[in-house]
């Protein structure tokens, strides 16, 4: 048996961070973002909106538009790096407000961009070994709120956003196909949240710290290599894939994979202009809205790849099954 | 490796790799004179970097003002075997 995501939702907070806006705040080149970061506009939450009410409006989204009833789902994975509380896990807040019954066991994921493609591999495995049938698998993360706006490194790409899949049995060879994960630690202080935890640094701020050059290097040498072992590992080529849905870091970084890996502009999906770098929400993001276009097929060859915090990364190969809501 | 190579290597990287379209000079600033925006500078580091398999730390970056490219030459020469 395998694992499929028969539905994705996604929900985006209304108020809009435009490039003038930044502009303004830190000084940064609006034609810049737009040509080479790829970015317009980010979704920013309210101040009074958690994270836990973005996951829970776009479960919700979800759950009603495929008619689900709550104790249709036995498992629900919350991945977030910006939880309402340290303690407990966003997973126990929603599990309540969406009246969940008590044997769904509700569990976060601690990872951001490579945190969907983690998140599909842990909650689809227990679909697959049949400890869940339905498993609801939310992304949700507000950067907006651990942003210094005058930073242009993290400030012109960040923005908010929450998605939900529904991941369920199908046969073993469609849906999740291979994945292929790592982790070098050695890099985790280059992209960093300071004073988030339990270790507390007066001179480190509160604020959101990204290596630019750091997190470059580490994507466009990482990624193509996870995609050549999977591809490799599965004896599938690059061409016979249609879509390359990597997580959505900024345009100038898919760009350059394309080129590493050799892939054609049409198997690149870039789908940020409006939304920006919504951490672990950029790949359901992309996905749905493939889905929603007409774009995939049914037993159309999809690869997943994210990178980042961690640092971190993970590469999904995915067979399309028909009827992805 | 001799000077005339590495000069010839950064000269290909600026212009196919990272697809540089203004004038530059070996003896200013890419980044001041803003033939390079602060993506392009990674890019190009990155790839300097992968093209003579050396890590240029970002205090050496500073350090040496490898953005002028008389420094960086100087610098590849001095750190290559």
């Amino acid at each position: 048996m395998g694992f499929y995501i028969s539905g994705i939702e996604y929900y985006l907070p209304e108020r809009i961070i435009d490039n003038d806006y930044l502009s303004r705040e830190s000084g940064i080149d609006p034609e810049f973002l737009e040509t080479k970061v790829g970015i317009r506009e980010r979704r920013i939450a309210d101040e009074n909106e958690t994270t836990a009410d973005m996951a829970v409006a776009a479960a919700t989204k979800l759950i009603t538009g495929m008619k689900l009833r709550a104790e249709d789902i036995d498992l629900l994975l919350v991945c977030t790096q910006t939880p309402d509380f340290s303690i407990p896990g966003v997973a126990s807040l929603v599990h309540h407000r969406l009246d969940l019954k008590k044997s769904c066991f509700s569990f976060d994921v601690g990872l951001g961009c490579s945190g969907y493609v983690h998140s599909l591999a842990i909650a689809g495995n227990f679909v697959k070994t049949g400890s869940a049938r339905r498993a609801l698998l939310l992304t949700s993360d507000q950067y907006s709120k651990v942003i210094d706006y005058k930073d242009r490194a993290t400030a012109s790409i960040f923005g908010d956003g929450a998605t939900a899949s529904l991941l369920e049995s199908c046969g073993d060879d469609e849906g999740y196909l291979a994945g292929e994960f790592g982790t070098d630690g050695a890099r985790a202080d280059r992209l960093i949240l300071p004073n988030s935890g339990v270790v507390k640094n007066s001179e480190a701020g509160n604020c959101l710290f990204m290596d630019g050059r750091e997190i470059f290097k580490f994507a466009v040498h990482t990624v193509p290599e996870s995609v050549e072992l999977l591809l490799g590992r599965t004896s599938v080529a690059r061409d016979q894939i249609k879509y390359f849905i990597f997580h959505q870091a900024n345009k100038y970084i898919l760009l350059e994979l394309k080129q590493r890996i050799g892939l054609s502009d049409e198997q690149v999906v870039i789908d940020m202009e409006y939304i920006g770098n919504t951490v672990s929400s950029t790949i359901p993001i992309a996905f749905k809205n493939l889905c929603s276009n007409g774009l995939v097929k049914d037993q159309d060859l999809l690869v997943l790849s994210g990178f980042g915090v961690g640092l971190s990364w993970g590469t999904v190969l995915y067979r399309h099954k028909a009827g992805t809501q | 490796m001799t000077e005339q190579e590495i000069v010839s290597r950064i000269k290909r990287i600026i212009q196919e790799d990272i697809g540089v379209g203004k004038e530059y000079t070996f003896d200013s600033s890419l980044l001041t004179s803003g033939v390079m925006d602060s993506m392009d500078w990674i890019a190009f580091l990155t790839k300097v970097e992968d093209e003579f398999g050396i890590e240029i730390s970002s205090e050496d970056a500073t350090k040496h003002v490898v953005a002028i490219l008389d420094n960086l030459v100087a610098y590849l020469r001095a750190n290559l075997n």
